[in-house]
């Protein structure tokens, strides 16, 4: 019943008023009903005019942006990809060596462990991210509408905090003799010291962020719910849906692609992220925080090592992509 | 359509009329204001704050004498936020890549004569302190102002001097007198045999004995430095070919390739073993602190002075910058004492010389150590500025300015080096003090003195060691690794064939 819902009579009605919308739009603005180009709808809102010809104000505008672009963000990465078959200590002239240093990192003695630590964070922000941001923004959809909105207010407002705010705060919490520690002891717990044990420094650096809402994912998955089609939600509470049924039958399909952008993004913000980690314990202690984003940094910029840490990063490029496009693939939409 | 040509060509100009300016500035094409004055950019000592801090109320008005005297020139002082001597080569060295390294910038004389640092980053001042100091009456030339020793760390090993000297800091143990009285222990250990009994002591009496703060540098590069130069003491000769009075690179790649400096060799290896030894009386959370950071620091590394001023450690080892900062702290002067480095004897090893290591750690290593940039890492050095700068040092280091500034900034904790400079000679100070000749320091991985890359795998290394995370075997494994791997770069990047040693 509840799968036949994609084919309810609602949703093609929902079509045909669209389509009714478009054209009423299209006699009054042929631009706001997006009129293709060249149409006998009007003059072309795009770069390109019919015939071949371009609008060049638009082109002359788009100068700056395309230049800036170019030099502050494309030429870097196109440098750092040919930079790691060089060795430069960033003062001497480079020295071109191939492969080497690919092979140097791939056989480095912290490269395991990296790997391993690299998953586990990746694999942790993942988790935590779906579950709780997704949890939340179900929350927030189906609260009362005014206890909705102030809830969704505080939940989002600690986004435009500093990062740096709430690592100083997690460091207080996880020190030795931290709050979380002198806690533990007054109730009678285990009280690790989180960031200087080598077996739950990595687990502390995840419990950062706790509950993990206030992110961007959140935003998208609020946004996402909110835009679900009203009529089948009106169905599924007609036919007596309940709320973990509904979730998990409706909204999780029709959300497949939030979830994919969630997920891709956060993947690549996991790999990216290593200032907690250079901050509260610098890949330590020992390698138990060490991760490939941290070494790549302080190859360049602690040992002078310019053309590895390009290597590193190459490698992390790399890895990402596949990355991103395993998971555009795994998370193809399951509705039409 | 002409309409929309000659908007085209408006919005063509106006782009390319926003792009000119910044082009024009990048490329330096914005001429300079006429006539203005030299501006000496300068790093501050670390830990310091910015130049209008207390710490550097001393610096700050010697600067404005000079101005004053000199109104064509300017000083402008950067603030040192950066936590270890690691760090700081780093971002010199990165400013130097592009030509924008300060004048004067702050360094230590390990990585300076080590040949740790890219050659040709720092000047030669040899030339001008063979001549004499102008502010000083009477003088012969500005190095007669220096003890010998002194010259000997500022030198490297091709008779350049890259880097001037301005105070010495000596170092120790400090432990809470109380704690000591009730773990039954009557007198300060002398011996690494008695130090380790005392540790035990401390813990059977229900005392956090130890820390060894492997959040940073600092206490592992000590131990290195003492137990190395300590157990190697008779073998120095086989690979010391400079003479120096601390190891440079090249000593030390020459000594791992013949095997003395190696975990093959057991006199060598004998010093990670001790260093094991302590394991068991290391605090928990060690890796989370540095002997040597910023007391303000908020995250880790965070300081270990104030564990053994809340009472959570009963020693700590530390240098005579910690004086000042304990007595300061309310109701703790006078309840802590500080006792030398203990020496390690037979009583601990066979291995053992009965070395007297005291001042191996220690040195010229307090602030006023600067060095003075090239025309390549500085493109506003000229040989004209370079005079300049070296002006502004030589009133700097007027012996009686020397001894104010350093004196202001460091109450006392760091001992102005020039004869003359006025010394303020804290109680518990003169124990520190070296009473002999200091034996050539054998200083390795953890001082940058191979490279920086080695010296930062060392302390990850270190620090799973000392965690119990590596076996004493895989760590002897990977150290000698690291050891010959270290040897190598160094080599490489210096351009020494090291198969003729």
């Amino acid at each position: 019943m509840l799968y036949l819902m994609t084919n309810h009579p609602s949703r093609s009605t929902a079509l045909v008023g669209r389509e009714r919308e478009q054209k009423r739009l299209a006699s009054v603005s042929p631009r706001m009903a997006g009129v293709p180009r060249g149409s006998s709808g009007g003059r072309s809102a795009g770069l390109w005019q019919g015939r071949g010809r371009w609008r060049p104000a638009l082109g002359a505008l788009l100068l700056p942006s395309l230049l800036l672009i170019g030099v502050f963000t494309y030429y870097p990465a196109v440098r750092s990809l040919i930079g790691g078959f060089y060795a430069w200590n960033g003062f001497s002239p480079p020295t071109y060596v191939g492969l080497a240093q690919f092979n140097q990192y791939i056989h480095s003695p912290t490269f395991g462990p990296e790997v391993v630590h690299l998953v586990i964070l990746v694999a942790g922000s993942i988790a935590t991210t779906l579950v709780s941001q997704f949890t939340a923004a179900e929350v927030v959809t189906h609260l009362p509408s005014r206890v909705g909105r102030i809830v969704k207010y505080v939940l989002v407002l600690p986004i435009v905090f500093p990062p740096l705010v709430l690592i100083e705060v997690w460091d207080y919490l996880l020190e030795p003799n931290g709050l979380i520690d002198r806690i533990a002891v007054n109730v009678g717990l285990p009280h690790p010291s989180w960031l200087s044990n080598p077996h739950t420094a990595l687990i502390g650096i995840l419990l950062i962020g706790f509950p993990w809402i206030s992110n961007l994912g959140f935003l998208i998955f609020l946004g996402g719910l909110q835009n679900l089609p009203k009529e089948i939600m009106d169905a599924a509470r007609v036919d007596g849906t309940g709320a973990l049924q509904r979730t998990f039958r409706i909204d999780v399909p029709l959300l497949f692609p939030q979830f994919r952008v969630v997920v891709i993004l956060s993947g690549i913000y996991a790999v990216q992220n290593f200032v907690p980690i250079l901050l509260l314990t610098n890949g330590g202690p020992g390698t138990a925080t060490l991760v490939p984003g941290l070494d790549m940094y302080q190859s360049a910029f602690q040992n002078d090592q310019y053309g590895y840490g390009m290597a590193i990063g190459t490698l992390l490029f790399a890895t990402m992509l596949v990355f991103t496009v395993v998971a555009m693939r795994a998370l193809r939409p399951r509705t039409h | 359509m002409p309409h929309t040509t000659k908007r085209a060509r408006l919005a063509l100009l106006t782009s390319v009329a926003t792009c000119l300016p910044a082009i024009a500035i990048g490329t330096g094409a914005v001429p300079a204001a006429a006539s203005s004055p030299t501006v000496i950019k300068a790093v501050l000592p670390p830990n310091t704050g910015p130049i209008t801090a207390s710490d550097n109320a001393g610096l700050y008005q010697l600067t404005k004498e000079y101005e004053k005297a000199h109104p064509s020139v300017s000083v402008q002082w950067l603030p040192n936020n950066t936590s270890s001597i690691t760090q700081a080569n780093a971002t010199v060295e990165s400013q130097a890549s592009g030509g924008a390294a300060p004048d004067l910038v702050w360094e230590q004389y390990g990585p300076v004569t080590s040949g740790s640092i890219p050659a040709g980053l720092l000047q030669n001042i040899k030339p001008y302190l063979e001549k004499p100091n102008p502010y000083v009456p009477g003088n012969k030339s500005w190095l007669s102002l220096f003890p010998a020793s002194v010259i000997a760390y500022m030198t490297s090993p091709n008779g350049d001097i890259d880097i001037i000297l301005g105070s010495a800091v000596e170092t120790g143990m400090f432990y809470n007198k109380a704690d000591f009285a009730k773990a039954g222990i009557k007198s300060t250990p002398a011996t690494w045999a008695q130090f380790m009994a005392d540790l035990a002591k401390l813990k059977a009496a229900g005392f956090q004995p130890f820390v060894f703060a492997d959040g940073g540098l600092c206490n592992p590069s000590w131990f290195e430095r003492l137990a190395t130069s300590s157990l190697l003491a008779n073998e120095v000769p086989k690979f010391d070919v400079n003479h120096a009075q601390v190891t440079t690179g090249l000593d030390d790649a020459i000594g791992i390739k013949k095997g003395i400096i190696s975990m093959d060799n057991p006199r060598y290896a004998e010093v990670w073993k001790l260093l094991g030894q302590l394991r068991q009386y290391n605090y928990s959370g060690a890796a989370t602190y540095d002997a040597c950071t910023s007391q303000t620091a908020t995250t880790p590394p965070l300081d270990s002075q104030a564990l053994l001023s809340e009472g959570k450690v009963a020693i700590v080892w530390g240098g005579s910058w910690y004086i000042p900062n304990l007595n300061s702290i309310k109701g703790f002067a006078g309840k802590y004492g500080v006792f030398p480095e203990p020496t390690i004897t037979s009583a601990t090893t066979r291995y053992a010389l009965n070395t007297v290591t005291r001042g191996v750690i220690g040195g010229p290593n307090g602030n006023g150590q600067w060095g003075v940039t090239s025309e390549k890492a500085d493109h506003t050095m000229t040989p004209a500025k370079t005079a300049i700068v070296m002006n502004f040092l030589a009133w700097l280091f007027k012996p009686a300015n020397l001894g104010y500034w350093i004196n202001q900034s460091q109450k006392g904790g760091e001992i102005p080096i020039e004869k003359g400079a006025p010394v303020l000679n804290l109680p518990g100070l003169r124990s520190l003090l070296p009473t002999g000749k200091v034996p050539t320091v054998v200083d390795v991985v953890l001082d940058d003195v191979l490279t920086t890359a080695a010296t930062t795998s060392g302390l990850r290394l270190v620090q799973e060691y000392m965690d119990g995370s590596l076996s004493y075997s895989n760590f002897a494994s990977q150290w000698q690794s690291l050891l010959t791997s270290a040897a190598a770069a160094w080599a490489a990047a210096n351009h020494v064939n090291l198969s003729k040693y």
